[in-house]
């Protein structure tokens, strides 16, 4: 497994939505995640054989932000990932 | 810990002062010591996602009238370290670094020029040190808690929450990329080289990401004992002030945080704002001489 993410500071708001996904997240390309959450650390990781050539960080970006829009959207109110979508491209990320 | 970045020649070339190191805490920062060691001191704080280079035009002008330029990188920017743990960069934490650099170089009254977070951190400096403030300079700033644009879940808060956080400014980089959403857009390929250089992989960016977390939303953030405290000791401050604001920056507008220095600062006035036209929230890259200016005109009341 491949780390490609961690998040020092899972706000406490934030938290149920995180639990709720579980321990693994398959990203709509297909690609599978694990999620390793302890106090207000996560950690995630790519399912990945160490011989195969890792898929290039685009994509896992693209994964990473439909992950990230999910938890938005469970958190709810004016968290959103249509919200997150806006700002990424209003900062130079056009998703 | 990621490791330092080294400056090509080519960014050397527009940085040509001696690199000084001091050993704060646990960590190395690094800083700018310009002018003689005995003469008033000007300090510059730079901002997110900034360093002392955000200062390389306006040291000679403050150097060549007489002063000595203190231009420190707070850690995790600049040639600072760069831990990667949130909690080091809680902004109490800049502050007591700060005093503790300012204490390194037996600085213990200076003119401060407040830029972005050099804001809050300077001015929390002058409350740890009530004897360091002789005056203030405040450009594009803030005292720690959040503007009407920063209260915006679209194109600020969902920049830096939970998981999307580390995706857009650590692997993404996107708030050192946004440097050329708020600088000049004629800067030169070397100039950006040298503000994205510090932040070159992902895991030297943590500082990016926890600054914008830091700027309070309201009570019960652990920035606002520190803003409130700031709003407390402005009405108190009896020194020169100044204000240079670029007059684009939807993120500090003039006519909010500008105004509201202006309402909290006895010696401030509308007529001490020197509006910059154009400019967005790096000013110091546009009116370099104008800044310097400011400079001058609060020391020369601040050192009378």
């Amino acid at each position: 497994m491949l780390l490609v993410l961690v998040e020092g500071n899972v706000w406490d708001e934030f938290r149920p939505a995180v639990e709720a996904i579980g321990e693994t997240w398959t990203a709509p390309s297909g690609r599978m995640y694990h999620l390793a959450l302890q106090g207000r650390r996560l950690e995630v990781y790519l399912e990945h054989r160490g011989l195969d050539h890792p898929p290039h960080h685009d994509l896992v970006d693209t994964d990473l932000l439909a992950l990230s829009g999910q938890i938005y959207d469970a958190v709810g109110g004016d968290w959103s990932s249509e919200a997150l979508k806006q700002t990424a491209t209003a900062w130079g990320w056009p998703v | 810990m990621y490791a330092r970045p080294t400056l090509p020649d080519h960014v050397q070339a527009l940085f040509p002062f001696e690199s000084k190191w001091a050993q704060v805490g646990d960590y190395t920062m690094h800083y700018v010591d310009e002018g003689p060691r005995d003469a008033n001191a000007v300090v510059l704080l730079h901002g997110n996602p900034t360093w002392s280079f955000l200062y390389r035009e306006i040291i000679p002008h403050v150097v060549a009238a007489g002063f000595r330029a203190i231009a420190p990188d707070y850690v995790g920017f600049g040639l600072s370290d760069k831990p990667t743990d949130e909690h080091v960069y809680a902004i109490e934490q800049h502050v007591g670094r700060l005093v503790a650099l300012l204490d390194h170089v037996n600085v213990n009254r200076a003119v401060l020029f407040c830029q972005d977070w050099g804001g809050p951190i300077g001015m929390g400096a002058a409350i740890v040190r009530p004897r360091l403030l002789a005056g203030l300079v405040l450009a594009n700033t803030f005292w720690g808690e959040a503007s009407k644009f920063q209260h915006s879940v679209p194109f600020w808060r969902a920049l830096h929450g939970p998981v999307a956080g580390p995706l857009l400014l650590g692997r993404r980089g996107m708030f050192v990329n946004a440097l050329k959403l708020s600088a000049p857009a004629d800067m030169s390929d070397a100039v950006w080289d040298a503000y994205t250089l510090p932040f070159a992989e992902a895991q030297s960016r943590m500082g990016t990401l926890a600054f914008p977390r830091a700027i309070s939303m309201g009570p019960g953030h652990p920035t606002q004992a520190l803003a409130d405290a700031i709003l407390a000791a402005m009405p108190h401050w009896d020194v020169p002030v100044r204000l240079v604001w670029g007059e684009a920056d939807a993120v500090f507008p003039a006519t909010e945080m500008g105004a509201k220095f202006v309402e909290e600062l006895p010696r401030a006035t509308i007529e001490h704002i020197r509006h910059i036209p154009g400019a967005r929230h790096f000013v110091q890259e546009y009116a370099p001489t104008e800044c310097a200016q400011a400079i001058f005109d609060v020391a020369e009341e601040a050192f009378r």
